[in-house]
C-alpha cells in the first residue's frame, strides 16, 4: 500500500494481496478463504538499505526508522516487535527473503511518497518478506522538529510500518479537492491514506484508531476494556456497501472507524472502549476509493448521517445491532 | 412513570385539603417526633434537567513542526439528562424530637439526550436519545425547625445528605455509578396524630442535587433541582 502526497490515481504496489476484508486490515485469498495478512508472533527482522539521499544519511534514515518501530513496539500486548538487523546492500523490492526499508528511485510514482510491498506464500498466506521504499522523487527530513518543505521520514515510516504489520487505510480524516488534487484538512489516524503537507511531524504519534486496528488484527484487545459495535447501514431500506462509520466515545473522546463490507451494509467496529458512543456515517469521499478496497459497488451517494441512538459498549461484549438509515444525496 | 405522576397528584390533593379541623394535633402545641419511632414515607418527585457536558469530536488539523497540532472539530455533542419524575421511598428514625435520620431510595427513568451539531460537513443538527434506569440509595439528616411551626401541625425542615447512584444504559449492559449530594428545605404537614402515638401526613420539599460520577461526559459535579411530594406515617 502507498501513502500519497495527494490523492488521485495512486498505483498500488502490493505484490500479492487481495482487497481488505475487514476494517483496517489486509486480507489475502488462500484457497477461496480470506486470511488476514499478519506476522507470526516474534520478531519482525528488518534491514536498512545502505543508501544516503538528499542530506539524509543511511544512519539518519536508520535512526528515524528505529524511532518509528519503537512507537509500534510500544502498542500494548502486540505479539510481534520490530528488530533492526543492520544495513544491507539489497534494495527494497528485491525478493530476497529479507524485509528491507530504504530509499528508492521511483520517478514514475510522482504522487507516492512511499509504499509497502508483501511477498506471501500463496498456499498458506504466510508472510515471507515485506519491503518499504521511500521515493527519492521527494525531499526528506529526519530533523527533530521537521523541516519546512521536506517530508518527515519518521511520519511516513510509521504509516508504512502500519501497512507492514497488516493494517489497511483508515478513513478518519477530512480533505478538500483543489486544482492540484486533495488537500488534507484533518486526520484522526496515522493510517489515513493522504499525508500532511511537507514539514508536518504530527504523524509520529499513533492515534486511537491506529492502535485499535493493530490490536484487533493481532487479537490482543483486552476484553476487560474493549467491546465492539455492530450494525447495518441502509439507504432506502437496502444495504450500503463501503460506508465509513466512525464511533466517537462520549467518555473516552476517542474515534474508531470501520466500514460496511458487504452489500447488506453490515459493519463491526472492534476495539471500542466501554461507554456510550455517537455513530457518524459518511461516504468514502475524502480519498480515492482505491485507497481502501476498490471502487466496485461502493456507494458514496449519501449525506453524512448520525446513528438514531447512542451505541453503548460493554467491555468484552458487542452492542445490539443498530440500523442507520442514511439520507440519499 | 404515569403512576408516579398520579401519585404526585394524589399527594398534592391531600396537601391542598389539609386545613381541616380533624388535622389539629392534640394539645395544640407544635408537632414533634417521638424519638426512635420510625417514620415511613412514600411518594414521588420531579427532578430537573441536568447538563452532562459538551464534548467536541476532534481530529488533528494541519500543523507544521508540532506533534500536537490544533484540533479540527468534526462535530459537537451536548448531553443532558432530561427532567422527569421519580419514585421515592424512605424510612426515617427520629433521634430527637426535631432531628431525623433518613434512608431514602429513589428510582427514575430519565432520558439521556445528546444534541449533535456543528458537523464539519454540514450534516443537519440532530438529537439522539436513550432511556436511563436511575437508582439511588442514601442517607439524609432532616432538622425540623421548631420555631417555625405553622398552627401546630405544619413545620418546615432543612435537609442534607448523600447517596450512592447507580445508572443503567438503555440496553442494560452497562452500569455506571456515582454519588449524589443533596441540600434543601421542606414543609411537613401532620394530618393526624402529631402529638399522639401514630401520625400521618404529607411533606413537600425543594432541594438541589449535585452529582459526581455516574453518566457524565465532563469532570466535576453537575447540579439539578428536585421537587418531592410524599405521604408519611409515623409508627
Amino acid at each position: 500500500m502507498t501513502r500519497a502526497v495527494w490523492g488521485i490515481g495512486v498505483v498500488l504496489l502490493v505484490l500479492a494481496t487481495a482487497p481488505a476484508q475487514a476494517y483496517l486490515k489486509f486480507g489475502v485469498d488462500v484457497g477461496g478463504r480470506t486470511v488476514p495478512v499478519r506476522w507470526s508472533p516474534g520478531a519482525i527482522r528488518y534491514f536498512i538499505f545502505e543508501r544516503d539521499f538528499g542530506g539524509v544519511s543511511a544512519q539518519a534514515f536508520s535512526d528515524a526508522i528505529g524511532r518509528a518501530t519503537t512507537t509500534w513496539n510500544a502498542v500494548p500486548g502486540l505479539p510481534v516487535s520490530f528488530s533492526a538487523q543492520g544495513l544491507t546492500r539489497s534494495q527494497p523490492l528485491e525478493a530476497d527473503g529479507r524485509t528491507t526499508l530504504g530509499f528508492l528511485d521511483r520517478p514514475d510514482q510522482e504522487r507516492v511518497l512511499g509504499a509497502t510491498t508483501f511477498l506471501l506464500d500463496a498456499t498458506t498466506g504466510a508472510l515471507i518478506e515485506s519491503d518499504i521504499y521511500f521515493n527519492t522523487r521527494f525531499r526528506w527530513s529526519t530533523a527533530a522538529a521537521g523541516e519546512p518543505g521536506a517530508t518527515d521520514l519518521e511520519s511516513v515510516a510509521l504509516h508504512e510500518l502500519g501497512h507492514l504489520l497488516g493494517l489497511g487505510h483508515s478513513a478518519i480524516g477530512e480533505t478538500e479537492v483543489t486544482a492540484n488534487g486533495r488537500r488534507v484538512l484533518s486526520t484522526g489516524a496515522v493510517m489515513f491514506p493522504i499525508a500532511w503537507p511537507a514539514g508536518a511531524i504530527a504523524d509520529r504519534v499513533l492515534q486511537p484508531d491506529d492502535i485499535a486496528g493493530v490490536r484487533d488484527l493481532y487479537d490482543v484487545l483486552p476484553a476487560a476494556e474493549f467491546g465492539s459495535i455492530q450494525g447495518r447501514v441502509t439507504k432506502n431500506g437496502r444495504g450500503v456497501y463501503g460506508a465509513h462509520i466512525v464511533a466517537f466515545g462520549l467518555e473516552s473522546g476517542e474515534m474508531i472507524g470501520g466500514y460496511t463490507l458487504n452489500t447488506n451494509g453490515d459493519f463491526v467496529i472492534a476495539g471500542v472502549r466501554e461507554g456510550p458512543h455517537i455513530l457518524r456515517v459518511e461516504p468514502l469521499d475524502d480519498a480515492d476509493l482505491e485507497s481502501f478496497f476498490g471502487p466496485a459497488n461502493v456507494d458514496i451517494a449519501f449525506s453524512v448521517t448520525y446513528g438514531p441512538r447512542l451505541a453503548v459498549v460493554q467491555a468484552g461484549g458487542a452492542t445490539s445491532p443498530l440500523t442507520i438509515e442514511v439520507r440519499p444525496k | 412513570m404515569r403512576r408516579g405522576a398520579a401519585l404526585l397528584v394524589v399527594i398534592a390533593a391531600v396537601l391542598a385539603a389539609a386545613p381541616s379541623a380533624s388535622a389539629q394535633p392534640a394539645g395544640g402545641g407544635p408537632a414533634l417526633w417521638r424519638p426512635w419511632h420510625p417514620v415511613i414515607s412514600v411518594g414521588g418527585g420531579w427532578v430537573g434537567r441536568a447538563s452532562l457536558g459538551t464534548v467536541r469530536a476532534e481530529t488533528r488539523a494541519t500543523g507544521l513542526g508540532t506533534l500536537t497540532p490544533s484540533a479540527f472539530p468534526l462535530f459537537t455533542a451536548d448531553s443532558t439528562l432530561d427532567a422527569g419524575p421519580r419514585a421515592e421511598l424512605a424510612l426515617a428514625v427520629p433521634v430527637t424530637r426535631t432531628l431525623l435520620v433518613e434512608v431514602l431510595g429513589t428510582a427514575a427513568r430519565p432520558t439521556l439526550s445528546t444534541a449533535i451539531s456543528r458537523d464539519a460537513e454540514g450534516a443537519p443538527a440532530t438529537t439522539v436519545t436513550e432511556d436511563i434506569d436511575d437508582y439511588s440509595v442514601g442517607a439524609r439528616v432532616l432538622y425540623d425547625v421548631p420555631r417555625l411551626a405553622f398552627g401546630g401541625r405544619a413545620r418546615p425542615y432543612l435537609l442534607a445528605g448523600g447517596a450512592y447512584v447507580r445508572q443503567l444504559h438503555e440496553d442494560q449492559v452497562l452500569v455506571e455509578t456515582g454519588q449524589a449530594w443533596t441540600a434543601g428545605a421542606g414543609l411537613r404537614l401532620w394530618l393526624a396524630g402529631a402529638r399522639q402515638g401514630r401520625s400521618f401526613g404529607a411533606t413537600t420539599e425543594l432541594a438541589w442535587q449535585w452529582r459526581t460520577g455516574g453518566i457524565t461526559f465532563t469532570d466535576g459535579a453537575r447540579g439539578a433541582p428536585s421537587l418531592s411530594l410524599r405521604l408519611f406515617a409515623g409508627l
